[in-house]
């Protein structure tokens, strides 16, 4: 292994944190260091590479071709696919329930999840059998989830309706009603999410050093300024990460839906982009195969998230705390 | 503690008793809080638990029967029986262990040059990372199956093990720890005169067991799970898992219950013993790095 | 006489030979998306085919559901590595028709004309029989048996019928039964079997003109929409809804799970031929059809030898041991007259109905992008029986949108 020599020193490791990582001082010190860093990357990104970055770019070369399996990647028509799925009116709307489905779910698991990382680190007993119970709808099968859930939407003998009537709301059609098939995939992936999450902020909470929260006592916060002023912001590196990887989730959602309401949902009312693009792939619904369209879609859904990525990344760079 | 005044001895009890009592009632509306939402977590898992001994008619009935009447254990044996599921297990557990640890190796040396690391090109490189966790796996099925058959790991270990030796996911939940360790660490052994390798292995990786831990947990569940992958990249039925198993319960025109619950309550019985032991494991990992 | 000899001679020599040159061991794959409880049953089915070709090793090799049995196939036809025989779809394999190995070719005229004539055309690629039916399922008309004696067996009586069992039991003003249900989304099915019986189809012979929207096409839609009133519309199986619906047009391979939804339910569920339109009482046939990929990873001998393990399985006896075991229907019409059938059908009653809806059936049409019509009419079909268009303006839309597809 190269050995990497003190970079630290002319960028000054106190206070390399305050500087604009857009402008790092690319002196010789500093190309040593990236030359050891690529070292430390290589393994990963050998087969990252290999599996992921080569057929994702050949997954961009297939949305320029009109697929032929048989002659792959078939004809090369330029943009057209694009000005297809553009003119879709079903690219459209599914463009828009996506946003509307990571929007609310994201916050609210991540609220939820913070809660319940919060209770669970309460220093209370059973620990071992709540985290496990918590980890247990996240390891369960689609299937038996979907299930359960169907019985709980159920117009008739749903739990969810019994509960509403005590507030006289007339028996919703969850899975079948066009303004509710949404909502209804948003609350089961609030659920099943929520103790995954939690389960990664807990790990962090502990891993808080005990020493802030003794300061923050001879300082005489309360309970929830303590939480608030202090387990909060040192958290905030795995907020951070839990926020994009339930982003990144959210915006892939497929599964939930297709078990949940057997297909996209009344009137196509569930429909996401990445249901789109499986149903454009040839893969559900006895669908033509159309993988150079799926593939566009694909780049566009990839576009989208890139740049909340390159701006969460952007931002965080200051706000998240992270020592 | 604060000298208390002691003229003002029986107010100051009055108070104590009153706080007492309240954290009391504090604690015990916690603990109803932390019941419930392990009730309502543990739904599923109780459904699927009973509905694995229902008989098929039970498992169908609407509104939904939670008790069987007569608990069939015979669904066990059966669901057992449809698949040679010694074979899937084994595959399950050569695989995932041999995927996590490679994972966890690749992780920890990507994540840290993304945590404590300045170089060309990280913003890109990061991004680009977190971009193709984006594509819809069904993206990547094509080009990687024409890969592996190019390479001839089709039907092989290999196929179902290397091109799982490394993840985005796990690298960005790893940086994220990584960078919440103190730069001082380094500053400190670089002047004992530690490489940075060394200084990885026996000083950052110790301080994150719990994060790594984690990683690895996720790694392998995500391992014992998956299964369009398995599917696609084997023929062989001596090279497949478990979950491949758990989806030949189901056609087009329903699924039969009761033998899915059965069979998906063993298969989860390894990845509940893993998770159980080792969340203690990381409770113990944190007390015994001295820095909690 | 010394003729007939000589012949018998010829073919036995030619037969030997054959047999000679073929005792060479060779081993296919067979590419399926059984689920398990289906899995002993055909490897019986390779079992008793081993038996009769022993030099020939059928490997069955499970691909999960029907939808990663399609991408698979994809792959693998990019990657050159399919299997001998696979288990497909129609609008997997039209757009690589010309991979296929006629099966056809190798079939006598009376093993073509045995198979079921609704099953003809959508095996057929360019005149020539090409793939053959494996595992088929046909629409029919289930009912609640307490609640209807007589099975409707016109569009009139069935919408007569559907009306008068539509009923509001607790009087709150919300219907509690419906007289019919449809599943329009996840079935458009249900749409086209009512435009072939009304005379009509999606295109004219030949594939160069929408028909969809024409006067058949018209009279379809305006009796599935004077049935809206009377459907509960739902995207979930039938079996789920068993109690919405006094009777409904499903999928044959759904008796299971319907029968026993129903003995949940406390009632028991007949199986009738499906009311007829203006023009006949056809019904669709659904399922997979058997493939033989021509391609240069395969040899001769395993082509030959997959075209053998197909025409094996549509053999009579084994269709209907395969239709007696799954639940799916026997593909050649003499089956249908097998004492095995024929005992078989004499204790479960519904099969008369199913038979005989069989033997008067249709299928897809194969252009090439038929998936997509079919998408346009699984949400054309939807919006008309949720009431957001009306059904001519659906149809004219739909018609519009098919339009789109045909260059």
């Amino acid at each position: 292994m190269k050995r990497p020599l003190g970079a630290g020193k002319k960028a000054g490791a106190a206070d390399g944190k305050t500087i604009d990582p857009f402008r790092l001082p690319r002196d010789r010190a500093f190309w040593r260091e990236t030359l050891a860093a690529y070292w430390y990357l290589i393994p990963a990104f050998l087969v990252l590479g290999t599996f992921v970055f080569y057929p994702f770019f050949s997954a961009f070369k297939l949305s320029l071709f009109k697929w032929s399996s048989l002659n792959p990647p078939g004809t090369f028509i330029g943009f057209e696919n694009y000005r297809y799925i553009f003119h879709d009116k079903y690219f459209w709307r599914a463009m828009g329930h996506t946003f509307y489905y990571v929007g609310i779910t994201v916050p609210v698991t991540l609220a939820l999840s913070i809660l319940v990382a919060t209770l669970l680190n309460q220093g209370l007993r059973f620990l071992s059998f709540a985290r496990t119970s918590f980890f247990l709808s996240y390891i369960s099968p689609v299937v038996a989830m979907a299930m359960v859930w169907r019985w709980m939407y159920n117009v008739d003998y749903g739990l969810i309706n019994y509960f509403l009537s005590f507030f006289h709301i007339d028996a919703i059609a969850w899975l079948n009603d066009p303004r509710y098939s949404l909502p209804a995939v948003i609350l089961l992936s609030v659920w099943h999410y929520v103790g995954y999450q939690a389960i990664i902020l807990l790990a962090g909470m502990q891993s808080i050093e005990q020493q802030y929260y003794d300061a923050a006592k001879v300082d005489g916060a309360s309970g929830f300024q303590t939480w608030w002023k202090v387990t909060v912001p040192l958290l905030s590196p795995q907020i951070f990460f839990v926020f994009i990887i339930s982003l990144i989730g959210s915006f892939k959602v497929f599964t939930e839906i297709n078990v949940l309401l057997s297909g996209p949902g009344p009137l196509r009312s569930a429909e996401t982009l990445v249901y789109y693009i499986i149903r454009s792939s040839g893969r559900i619904d006895h669908a033509t195969n159309h993988i150079g369209r799926a593939a566009a879609a694909s780049v566009v859904l990839f576009g989208i998230i890139f740049v909340f990525t390159i701006i969460q990344l952007t931002l965080t760079q200051k706000r998240v705390h992270y020592d | 503690m604060a000298d208390p005044s002691r003229g003002q001895a029986l107010e100051t009890t009055r108070t104590e008793s009153y706080y007492v009592a309240r954290r009391r009632a504090y604690k015990a509306f916690l603990y109803i809080l932390m019941f419930a939402g392990c009730a309502v977590m543990l739904l599923p898992f109780f459904w699927m638990l009973t509905t694995s001994f229902k008989t098929e008619l039970e498992a169908m009935r609407m509104p939904p029967q939670w008790i069987p009447r007569t608990w069939l254990w015979e669904n066990y044996p059966v669901a057992l029986a449809r698949a040679p599921f010694g074979r899937y297990f084994f595959n399950s557990f050569f695989v995932s262990i041999l995927s996590t640890i490679g994972e966890v190796f690749t992780t920890i040396l990507a994540a840290y040059a993304f945590a404590k690391m300045r170089f060309f090109g990280k913003n890109f490189l990061f991004a680009l990372l977190l971009g193709t966790m984006m594509i819809p796996g069904e993206m990547l099925l094509i080009p990687n199956y024409v890969t592996l058959v190019r390479l001839n790991w089709f039907d092989h270990y290999e196929g179902l093990i290397i091109p799982w030796l490394a993840s985005v996911f796990g690298i960005f939940l790893l940086r994220q720890f990584f960078r919440s360790l103190p730069d001082e660490l380094w500053d400190s052994a670089r002047i004992d005169g530690c490489r940075r390798f060394r200084y990885l292995w026996t000083i950052i990786v110790p301080l994150s067991k719990p994060a790594i831990l984690t990683v690895a947990l996720l790694k392998f569940l995500g391992s014992w799970n998956a299964y369009q992958w398995v599917l696609l990249m084997t023929n062989a039925q001596s090279m497949r898992t478990v979950p491949v198993g758990l989806t030949m319960f189901s056609s087009d025109i329903g699924t039969e219950y009761q033998l899915l619950m059965a069979a998906s309550v063993v298969a989860i019985v390894p990845i509940l013993i893993l998770f159980f032991f080792t969340q203690k494991q990381f409770i113990q990992g944190v007390a015994r790095t001295g820095i909690k | 006489m010394l003729r007939k000899l000589t012949l018998v001679g010829l073919a036995a020599v030619m037969l030997f030979g054959m047999a000679a040159i073929a005792q060479e061991p060779v081993t296919i794959e067979f590419w399926h998306a059984m689920s398990s409880g289906h899995q002993p049953n055909l490897q019986k089915l390779v079992d008793d085919f081993h038996a009769a070709y022993p030099y020939i090793t059928v490997t069955l090799v499970y691909q999960g559901n029907y939808g990663a049995l399609q991408g698979k196939i994809d792959a693998a036809v990019v990657a050159k590595n399919l299997p001998a025989i696979a288990q497909v779809y129609e609008n997997w394999v039209t757009p690589i028709a010309s991979i296929l190995y006629p099966i056809g070719n190798f079939m006598t005229d009376a093993e073509k004309a045995d198979i079921i004539d609704g099953l003809v055309p959508s095996n057929t690629y360019n005149g020539v029989l090409t793939t053959v039916p494996f595992n088929k399922s046909i629409m029919v008309m289930y009912y609640n048996k307490s609640l209807v004696t007589t099975p409707p067996t016109t569009w009139a009586e069935f919408l007569e019928l559907a009306k008068a069992l539509t009923v509001d039991v607790d009087g709150d003003g919300k219907i509690d039964r419906y007289g019919t249900a449809f599943r329009p989304a996840a079935n458009p099915e249900q749409f086209l079997i009512f435009l072939e019986q009304a005379g009509g189809s999606i295109l004219n012979a030949d594939w160069t003109e929408v028909t969809l929207n024409n006067d058949a096409g018209k009279a379809a839609v305006e009796f599935v929409g004077s049935l809206i009133p009377f459907s509960y519309i739902t995207s979930e199986y039938m079996s789920d809804h068993i109690k919405d619906a006094a009777m409904f047009v499903d999928t044959s391979a759904g008796i299971g799970y319907n029968v026993k939804a129903a003995t949940n339910a406390g009632f028991e569920l007949g199986v009738a031929t499906l009311p007829a339109g203006p023009a006949n009482f056809n019904s669709m046939i659904q399922g997979t059809n058997l493939a033989v990929f021509n391609t240069e990873n395969l040899t001769q001998a395993q082509k030959d030898a997959a075209v053998l393990l197909a025409k094996f399985l549509i053999r009579p006896e084994n269709t209907v041991f395969w239709a007696e075991k799954s639940g799916y229907q026997p593909v050649v019409k003499s089956a249908y007259n097998t004492q095995e059938w024929l005992n078989w059908v004499a204790t479960h009653d519904y099969q008369i109905q199913m038979s005989e809806q069989m033997l008067n059936s249709f299928s897809q049409i194969l252009h090439p992008n038929y998936g997509d019509m079919r998408n346009v009419l699984s949400s054309g079909f939807d919006e008309i029986m949720r009431g957001v268009v009306p059904p001519l303006e659906g149809l004219e839309s739909m018609a519009a949108e098919i339009e789109a597809l045909l260059e």
